[in-house]
Order: C-alpha cells, then structure tokens, then sequence
C-alpha cells in the first residue's frame, strides 16, 4: 500500500475561493500563484474565473479565484456563476474544498455569504483578510474565535503583504464540512448580530467609525464639478501615458518585426513560402502586437486605479452623463481608451458589471478615432484643406467628434432597441482609499497581455493568412512598362549614376505593385464591387484601397498611393501633392472635395479593422455581435459618407 | 389617539450626517435583493455621507461606503432616526436570506 501511494501521484486539492468583491480575494490569489494562472472563460457566461496552482509544504492546491459576489442566489452572472461552481456544474472547476474570503472589517456581510455556501456539503476553510484596516477602525477580530463559532478552519491573511500565507494553505488542507449545528443556528435571523457580537470587539464593534479624510476624499472626487475634473486630469494622465510612454516599446516591436522579416527574407527561398510567412504572418501579426505596449499599460494603470479605490468614485461622476446614451459611468474609460486602440478599449469593458451595458460599450467602442486613423485623416484632411492649416485643424477635430457623436447615438439606440431592458441600477460598493498594489497590477497586465497575445496568434492570424492569400494571389505578370524601366535601371548602373537607377527601380516596384494590387483577388473584388462605392465617387482604385484597408484602416494610405500616386512616403505634403493631381476616366479629379469629405466620413466611422472584430467576438462570445457592429458601422458609414459627399456637391465642391 | 405614522422620507431628500434606516423602496424583487445582499436591507441604520440632491448620493453602512444613483437613491424610503450608531440592526425583523 505504501508503494502504491508513491507511485500513484496525488491529484491536487482543488478550491473554489468565494467572497465579496472588493475583500482581498483576488490578492491572496495572485500571492498563492503568482504567474501560475490563467483566465478561464466558461460557455454561456460573460464573466470569467481564474484558475491557478500552488505548492506550498508539499500541498498542491489548484485554486479558482471566483468572481466577487454579494449573494450567489441573485440574478447576476458572477453569481450564477458561482452557484454552478459550488454546484460542480462547471467543466474542470468542480471543487472539493471552498475558501471563503471574509473582510474583517465587514464581518455580517461576509458571515451572510458564508451562510448561503455552508450548505454545499463541501469542506470549508476561510480567509480573513483586512485585519490591519479592521485594528485602525478599532475593531478587533479573533481568527480562533470565528474558527469556533463558525466550526471551520479560519486564518487571518494579507495576500497584498503575504502575511499568514503558510498558515492559510494548512487551514485549507484541513478545511471540513460546517458542522450541521452551525447550519441549522444559521437559519435564524439574528445569528450574524450574534457572531459579529461573539467574536468581534473593541470601542467599535462594526466598524463604523466615521473616516473623515474618506469623507473629504469622496466629497471632492464626486462632486458634479471638482470631481469631474479630477476626472478629466486623471484621464487624460492616461490617455497621454498610453500615447507617449508606449511609443519607444512599439517603435521597437516595430522595427523588431521589420528586422525578423528582413532576416526570414533573406534565409528562405524566394517565392510564396517567403511571401506567406513574411508578408501575411509576421506582417500580419506585427501590425497587432505592435498595440501590446497600450494594451499593457492602460491594463497596468487601470488595475492601478482600481485599486485605490477611485475608479468607483469616477463611475459615479460619468454616470450622470453617460446614463443620457443608455450607458453606464463605467463605459468612458473603455470609449476613452478606445482613443488609442479599440483593442485595449473593449478588453477594458470588463469593468462594467452589467452584460448589456457592456455589450453596448463594445459595439460602440470602434467608433472613437483610434491612432491607427491619424494617418488616414492626415491624408485626407492635407487633401481637402492644403493652403489652411486652421481649417485643416478643425476638420481633423471635427473627425474625433464626429466618431464620439456617432458612438454615443449608436449607443442610445441600441439601448432602446436590440439590448433593450433595465440596466443594474447604478449602486457601487466604494472601497476604502488605499496604495495600489503594484505586484497585483502586474499580475493582471501579465494576465491581459497573454489573452491578447493567444487572440493575436490564432484568430487573428488566421485572418491576416487569408487576407494576404486574397491580395498575393493571382500573381500578376510583371508589367511591360515595369520590364523597361527596370532595363533602363541597369543601363545606369552601368553607367555609373546610381540615383537614378534606384529612381528608375522604385518606379518598377510601384507599377509590379498596383498591377498586382490590381489584378489580385482583392483587387477583382474591388472591381466587382465599385459599382456599390460609385455614389461615394470611388472609381476602381479606390474601391480596391477601401476594400484592401479593410484589415486594418492604416493600410489605405500605401495602397491608395500604390494605386494613384508614386507610391508611399513619409512626407504628408508630397504624398497630398502627387494624389490631388490624380484624375479619373474622364480626366476630372479624383480627390475632389466632396468626395473626399466622403472617403473622411466613411474612414471615421467605418469598421475598417479586422483585429478589432476578432477581439469582439471573443469578448462577446459570439460572431453575431461582431457581425452586427460590422453590418451597423458599415452602413452608418456609407450612409453618412453619401450625405456629407452630397451635402458638398450642393454646396459647388462637386468639382 | 392612534400615534401619527412615522415620517417616511426619500433617500435623496436626507441630509449629510443625517441617520436613517430603509422603511420602504419601489424596486423589482431583483433589485432589492441586490440591495439587501450588499447589506441594505429595513433592519439597518445608515449614515448620509454625500446627500444626493441631483447627484451620486453616499451612505455608510457598517464599515462600507455605498453610492447610490440618484434614480435608485429616490425610490427608497427611508425613515430618520436617532440610533446613536451606524450599522446597528433591529432584531428578530426582515429577511435572513
């Protein structure tokens, strides 16, 4: 028998731990497995868990951080959640042992979910965690008085300082099932006053000191003006971090991938293979992870906040606002953040806790200008306003706000239509001020940035593979006048005058590039669909650019000068210049003004990123939401598109 | 003589610093047990710490600080009193979950 059990290896204890929100639970989590956990998704639930391991004293632990709950037999998500947790309905997650996560500094509230979990007939340990705020309210709590009255294994532990760590993975080892007379005691109604009273003591027995620097605190940071303010600081605090601070990291990711498909360039052999793995894949990928520095910045700064308890206060500040759109307080970090990237933007919508507030923010979410914009608005804004820098400006303004306008009325109208229904009235536990704990922030950032980058290399690059395959292919032949200059090119090599045969190569590049842009399956699409872009005023070029930049928007620029001018440059101006002298069939301007005001107004509002709808999809579950933001920005934009183009024909700018 | 009905008041209309506990509240079932399971239930005093004329409206409740909308905070009624102590509890009343 001996043998047998040192042979055998022995399966690890797995725990489902269960508390209020806002009581440490996360914490000692992160303290017992560090980088060991992931977030775990479950079918048919919009909230999530996190699953890690733990070894400590020879005990393997597998412990499910469960979200944080008030009761687990309200209507809400987390507690269902919960309750088929609990109820071992839940697929790898059925647990043998509970951890409830209890703050001594609110005791009832604890003891009140105790209660509802101590009849799972699962062996129970708790957790209890402020003691130090408790000792500074005056409020003492006694782990071994709880133990008894309570007739399980109870510890005091600070997960954020890694106090009573050791001791706590021993009282879950020897957790055990509530006693039946503490079940049935618990049924009367004045038995949480009971224990609080039994166990707890000091000149304050609840707790319920009043904390004047709190109250100053909230007075000023929920105030309709002040406490807007500090909003707006705050936020703009971030949205300059996420824009300045992630530039170095992304410049390098950047010229990281650069440099890696220049290597692969060279080591493979010429030809598809070279192209599918440096063009579509590390191409593809690239124009993706080059967002993860934003992404683990706004993660990092947001659990920051959180955890000193103001972003609860700053909810309530938003929400008058917001509530007029149909949206919570809590939706204008995401559509701020969305500034950025809609990518961060809608992983940070799972602050909202209600599920068709949220559903709501992530559709809209796109429709905030997001740097990857700048450059298509530059272009065209240069275009439309060369000889007026002030108007330009204000074109460029009036991009943004149309985008936000555009994401607020969606937002009202989806409310009262499709996602129709109450919202969770608007009350939010405000947790007391503290240090952030920058370990646990980390920790959530490291969390956030492997979903991104798992969704970067499967759905994502999956679509990057087929939007590469849809441009490369046919391969075009190379065009005569291409054939020439490059022969032309060699001459003057020969003849010693290198500028211009580099000139005369580049020249070759831009016209192999637009008869392959032209004649690939992209480009046939293109052609195919123009009819559909005429009222807009696109002819087949800018059809294709339109179509082409459907990946990703930043992509219109190089193929519209691909396309119509002398390829691309970093120079606006001279960029700007060679597209405004573009003419069509019939000899009129292609960039004319009203079309251009279209191509802007299309490129503000439509959903013209494919990284976007993936992580859609897999915040929201489903294709059908992704499928619905892309139906309903498209449409809005085309729509409006055709307004504004013939608003300025009305107005002489036809020509 | 019967003794006249205690006032009942709106939460939106108490005063910063003003006690009171939940006489009453026009909410779903859902609601109220969102409430009640946060702790905010008729056998509770709170404390007023942000009065919620127009605005977020903040109580204290036991060692918690809850914000309530104004379009929530107006649907409950509340009943002033003069219980010395926040988060005490009137025993043997309401529900025990």
């Amino acid at each position: 028998m001996t043998s047998q059990r040192t042979l055998l290896p022995t399966p690890p204890l797995r725990v489902a731990m269960v508390g209020n929100p806002n009581v440490g639970k996360t914490s000692l989590f992160n303290r017992l497995c560090g980088v060991r956990a992931k977030t775990a998704n479950f079918p048919g639930s919009t909230v999530e868990a996190r699953v890690g391991t733990c070894s400590l004293d020879d005990t393997e632990l597998q412990l499910v951080d469960l979200p944080g709950v008030y009761a687990i037999d309200l209507e809400l998500p987390e507690s269902k959640l919960c309750r088929d947790c609990l109820g071992g309905r839940l697929e790898g997650c059925q647990p043998d042992a509970l951890l409830v996560v209890i703050d001594a500094t609110n005791l009832g509230r604890g003891l009140r979910l105790f209660r509802s979990v101590a009849t799972a007939a699962r062996p129970v340990a708790v957790a209890l965690t402020m003691s130090d705020l408790a000792r500074t309210r005056g409020l003492s709590v006694d782990p071994a008085r709880l133990s008894v009255a309570l007739g399980v294994p109870c510890v005091a532990a600070n997960g954020r300082e890694g106090v009573g760590i050791e001791p706590l993975v021993a009282a879950i080892r020897s957790a055990r099932e509530v006693p039946a007379t503490v079940v049935a005691a618990s049924v009367s109604t004045n038995w949480i006053d009971d224990t609080v009273l039994a166990i707890a003591g000091g000149p304050n027995s609840l707790g319920a000191e009043t904390d004047r620097l709190t109250d100053r605190l909230d007075a000023a940071f929920t105030h309709p003006i002040l406490g807007g303010l500090v909003f707006l600081a705050t936020m703009a605090a971030i949205f300059f971090a996420i824009f300045r601070l992630a530039e170095l990291p992304m410049t390098l990711i950047e010229e990281g991938c650069a440099a890696l498909g220049a290597w692969l360039s060279g080591v493979l052999p010429e030809g598809a293979l070279a192209s599918l793995v440096v063009d579509g894949i590390v191409g593809g990928v690239a124009g993706t992870v080059v967002f993860l520095p934003q992404i683990c910045l706004l993660f990092f700064l947001l659990a920051l906040l959180e955890d000193t308890g103001y972003l609860a206060r700053a909810a309530f500040v938003m929400d008058r606002i917001m509530c007029r759109f149909g949206l919570p307080g809590q939706a204008f970090v995401p559509l701020l953040s969305s500034h950025a990237c809609a990518l961060p933007g809608i992983m940070s919508t799972r602050l909202i806790p209600d599920p068709k507030d949220r559903l709501a923010t992530i559709l809209v979410a796109p429709f905030m200008s997001c740097s990857a914009r700048v450059g298509v608005y530059v272009l065209l804004v240069t275009l439309l306003f060369p000889d007026s820098g002030f108007l330009a400006g204000l074109a460029f303004a009036g991009c943004y706000a149309l985008g936000a306008v555009a994401a607020l009325v969606t937002a009202a109208i989806f409310r009262r239509t499709i996602l129709k229904g109450r919202s969770r009235p608007m009350v939010l536990e405000l947790p007391p001020y503290r240090l952030p704990d920058v370990r646990g922030a980390l920790l959530t950032t490291y969390d956030r940035a492997v979903v991104f980058l798992k969704n970067a290399g499967s759905v994502i690059l999956a679509i990057c593979v087929v939007m590469w395959w849809i441009s490369a292919y046919p391969k075009a032949e190379t065009p005569e006048a291409a054939v020439a200059l490059e022969a032309r090119a060699v001459v003057a090599d020969e003849a010693g005058d290198a500028d211009e045969a580099e000139s005369l190569r580049g020249e070759a590049e831009t016209i192999t590039a637009r008869a392959q842009q032209q004649q690939s399956f992209a480009g046939m699409l293109g052609g195919a669909v123009q009819p559909v872009f005429a009222p807009l005023g696109l002819d087949d070029r800018l059809t294709v650019a339109v179509m082409t930049s459907f990946i990703a928007r930043e992509v219109f620029r190089s193929t519209v000068t691909v396309l119509v001018g002398q390829g691309d440059s970093d120079d606006d101006a001279k960029v700007a210049d060679e597209l405004a002298q573009a003419t069509r069939a019939d000899g009129t301007r292609l960039f004319d003004p009203a079309t251009t005001t279209g191509l802007l107004v299309f490129y503000v509002l439509a959903m013209q990123c494919l990284p976007t709808l993936a992580v859609t999809r897999r915040e929201t579950g489903s294709w059908k939401w992704a499928m619905l933001q892309l139906g309903w920005m498209s449409a809005v934009a085309y729509l409006l598109a055709w307004i504004a183009r013939m608003l300025v024909i009305a107005l002489g700018g036809g020509a | 003589m019967a003794e006249p009905a205690p006032i009942r008041l709106p939460l939106t209309q108490l005063k910063r610093g003003d006690r009171a506990m939940v006489a009453g509240a026009s909410l779903s079932d859902e609601d109220r047990a969102v409430l009640q399971a946060m702790g905010l239930d008729e056998r509770c005093t709170f404390t007023v710490c942000r009065a919620g004329a127009g605005g977020p409206c903040i109580i204290q409740l036991d060692a918690t600080r809850l914000g309530l909308s104004p379009e929530l905070a107006k649907r409950i009624l509340t009943r002033p009193c003069d219980c010395p102590e926040t988060g005490c509890r009137e025993r043997g009343e309401g529900p025990t979950h």
